[in-house]
């Protein structure tokens, strides 16, 4: 049964690696993903310094030094956003990968981690009308797909309470832009045009965590830049069933991307986290060249993180339940018109047992972007995360 | 345990179909570059240069289903006829007493149709064939001076003329049939000179095809035989009609116009969406003789220093808003422009006669020297890109 399910969300997980957007997602490479499992993300998304046993950091490999047995951990989320121009709302979902560690050895902790994540993903539809002499026609601008990445690392503990990991970091992924124009005269040939990006390339993670100062623990990650390699297609559907495959090819920036985080075992019940993390998308080129839009982008996080029952005789299942609240703002790379639109959640969630050394997480966030002037108008978004943790006693040598 | 996980991987299987009907929501959002819409280019209006020109081409009357005889106005008509088989094949046998060719009248004519026609029969004595015979091939072919069978008649629309053959021959035909030398049997030439008026037959694609009636006495008695399968064309000749102005579709003169739009000020490699060719019709200049359609076949022209024709054709409707104006839109349009846009070779349309094979009649359009509200007229939406 634990084997069929963990085949089962890692097929999911490789089918589809991606985050949720709207149609700010058409700039940049899509909508960049925060990498925060449930319960990062109930803790305002802090990422870096906070790793158990079984729950894994998705930004700082060194957190890998944790895991005591091999450890599979993947989610997915679901997203709503209401617009307040033109009352609209889009909900969409989205699975948002799953990593793999393995313990290589005990004495330095020494730990092999892979993982397939999202990086950022495109994902809009949205209508115009318009004629041409009379003739009425709908416009449909789509947009799919995103760029992923596949990880293979190690990480150590060198030193008592230090901790490292780096990894070789893959990006991969296509986004696609689909125009397409219907007319309302069945005797008007439909048109079709495709935009496929590929991108591909190399990259690094870096990771270092401490907690040799009494209950607290520091956390640092880097991702340095990278250069990935895009190729685009623009794919023409005629009527005469001949497509015109024009190919053009340039790079994509990935510039650094850095998270500094820590966190406070205030009491064994209380634990206290807070990040910051920021990536300058300012002279990022995108396909060789450079999108105005696009800016720089960071985040602050705090949370916290509340077993209220643990140890406490009489509750076997609460005494392992987690309640969790934080806070997060964000400003996206993206700033359309010349104005940066901040983000605002208010994150919660629960972490539970599920059996043996497996758990769940679910978080539930509410935020706000925007402002009634921007031409989305303000959002609300609820956006909910489901994690599940599942580890497994393999290569791991049981005393008699 | 289950509590969880089967909650958890049926979210996992619903989720990814959850999403809303798109809306207009962020529309503005789409970068200025990004934004595709539908545009129309107007050969009048873009001003885009239109050559027109009539042409003629090789083309043979072997599917018409009239069969036309005489000489009027100009043109001249005649046509061939002979069968392939003749039951009960006889050779030498017997005696011929009479041999008759009876042709079905077609409502079509040229000049008095209560004019007497005196239509004569000659042998042909040299190879045709339906699929080849021209005009010029038809001068080349060796044809016996006197006539081998003759009749005068006044012809109504649904009537039919008997014609005497001279016996010999009918004999030689069926000595020719019984040796297997089908193909030997070169038939007779029907014509009818002398100016009387030009007169439609039905052809063996009509539903009374020519007869031939065999009587015959054997020693025992008198017999019966008709003839079987036919081929059968026709030939007109007539006034030159590629000189002139304007666009002149010719049935049975083998005319055909020609046209061709510049399209240059569509972008290169744009989606056609929709085309539409419209011409308007110089009645003046126009005839209705036969089934006098007020429809032309549009084709895409294969070889610009032709008029050959590549793939179908559409048929052009008349304008609900102006009588003398034919439209055409198709699928057949949308490619050729489709074609063109795409720099395969624009080579413009070829115009034919509905009836080419049989109707001797002319259409004449206005051509691109006509006014802009008359000359030929290309609109073309196309879809702008990214």
């Amino acid at each position: 049964m634990k084997r069929t399910l963990i085949v089962f969300l890692f097929s999911f997980s490789v089918v589809s690696a991606q985050n949720g957007g709207t149609i700010e997602s058409r700039y940049g490479i899509g909508e960049l993903d925060l990498m925060s499992t449930a319960r990062q993300r109930a803790l305002g998304t802090v990422t870096s310094a906070v790793p158990t046993a079984s729950d894994l950091s998705l930004t700082n490999p060194a957190s890998w030094t944790s895991v005591s047995e091999l450890r599979l951990q993947g989610g997915f989320s679901l997203e709503h956003i209401a617009v307040s121009r033109s009352d609209a709302s889009i909900t969409n979902s989205a699975i948002k990968g799953f990593q793999f560690v393995m313990p290589i050895e005990e004495s330095w902790r020494l730990r092999l981690g892979t993982a397939l994540l999202p990086v950022s993903r495109s994902s809009y539809k949205t209508l115009t009308e318009g004629s041409v002499e009379g003739e009425q026609y709908t416009g449909t601008y789509q947009g799919s797909g995103g760029v992923s990445l596949f990880r293979a690392g190690l990480a150590i503990e060198p030193l008592p309470h230090v901790k490292v990991g780096a990894a070789y970091q893959y990006f991969f992924g296509t986004i696609e832009q689909d125009w397409e124009l219907q007319f309302e005269n069945g005797l008007y040939f439909p048109s079709r045009q495709t935009r496929a990006t590929r991108h591909s390339g190399s990259g690094l993670v870096l990771g270092l965590l401490y907690d040799g100062i009494r209950d607290f623990a520091l956390g640092v990650s880097i991702q340095p830049a990278a250069e990935l390699s895009a190729s685009r297609n623009l794919l023409l559907q005629y009527s005469t069933e001949d497509s015109i495959l024009s190919g053009t090819s340039g790079t994509q920036d990935m510039p650094m991307l850095l998270h500094v985080g820590a966190s406070w075992q205030m009491t064994e019940k209380l634990l206290l986290a807070a990040e910051y993390s920021m990536q300058d998308w300012t002279d990022a080129t995108v396909f060789d060249r450079k999108q105005n839009v696009l800016g720089s982008s960071y985040k602050v996080g705090v949370g916290a993180e509340w077993y209220p029952y643990k140890d406490e005789l009489g509750y076997r299942t609460l005494g392992r339940t987690a309640f969790r609240l934080g806070f997060y703002m964000h400003q996206p790379y993206l700033s359309v018109s010349d104005e940066a639109t901040s983000e605002y959640f208010i994150t919660t969630g629960i972490g539970f047992p599920i059996f043996a050394s497996n758990r769940g997480d679910i978080a539930l966030e509410y935020g706000w972007r925007g402002a009634e002037s921007d031409l989305l108008g303000s959002q609300s978004i609820i956006r909910a995360t489901f994690s599940i943790s599942v580890g497994e006693s393999w290569f791991v040598r049981k005393r008699d | 345990m289950r509590i969880f996980i089967f909650p958890l991987i049926v979210l996992s299987i619903l989720l990814p179909a959850c999403q809303n009907e798109p809306d207009p929501t962020g529309i503005g959002l789409i970068p200025e570059g990004d934004l595709v819409d539908a545009r129309r280019f107007d050969s009048v209006r873009d001003s885009g240069t239109v050559r027109s020109s009539t042409a003629f081409v090789e083309v043979t009357g072997e599917t018409s289903p009239a069969l036309s005889v005489g000489e009027a106005e100009g043109y001249r008509a005649r046509s061939l006829i002979r069968w392939f088989t003749i039951a009960d094949t006889i050779g030498q046998g017997g005696r011929i007493v009479s041999a008759t060719m009876r042709l079905h009248t077609a409502p079509y004519h040229i000049g008095d149709a209560s004019t007497p026609l005196t239509i004569e029969v000659r042998e042909v004595k040299s190879f045709w064939s339906s699929f080849t015979l021209t005009s010029d091939s038809l001068d080349a072919l060796d044809i016996a001076t006197e006539p081998s069978g003759s009749v005068t008649a006044a012809l109504g629309d649904d009537d039919s003329i008997d014609i005497a053959i001279d016996t010999a021959l009918v004999r030689s035909w069926l000595v020719k049939l019984d040796s297997g030398l089908f193909y030997e049997n070169y038939g007779v030439l029907i014509e009818a000179p002398g100016g009387g008026g030009i007169r439609a037959f039905q052809s063996a694609e009509g539903s009374q095809p020519p007869e031939l009636t065999i009587v015959i006495e054997t020693a025992s008695g008198l017999d019966t035989i008709r003839g079987g399968t036919i081929e059968d064309t026709y030939v007109a000749t007539g006034p030159d009609v590629t000189g002139e102005s304007g666009i002149t579709v010719h049935g049975a003169l083998a005319t055909r116009g020609k046209l061709f739009f510049d399209i240059s000020g569509i972008p290169p490699a744009s989606i056609i969406n929709h085309v539409s060719l419209s011409v308007t019709i110089d009645r003046s200049r126009t005839t209705d003789h036969y089934s006098g359609r007020d429809s032309v076949l549009v084709y895409q022209n294969f070889d610009s220093t032709t008029a050959e024709t590549l793939g179908t054709a559409v048929l052009t409707r008349v304008d609900g808003d102006n009588p003398d104006r034919l439209l055409a839109e198709g699928t057949m349009l949308l490619r050729a422009v489709q074609t063109w846009v795409n720099g395969k070779g624009n080579h413009g349309l070829v115009l034919s006669h509905v009836g080419e094979a049989s109707d001797i009649d002319r259409m004449t359009f206005f051509g691109a020297e006509a006014d802009s509200t008359r000359r030929p007229r290309l609109v073309v939406t196309y879809t702008s890109k990214p």
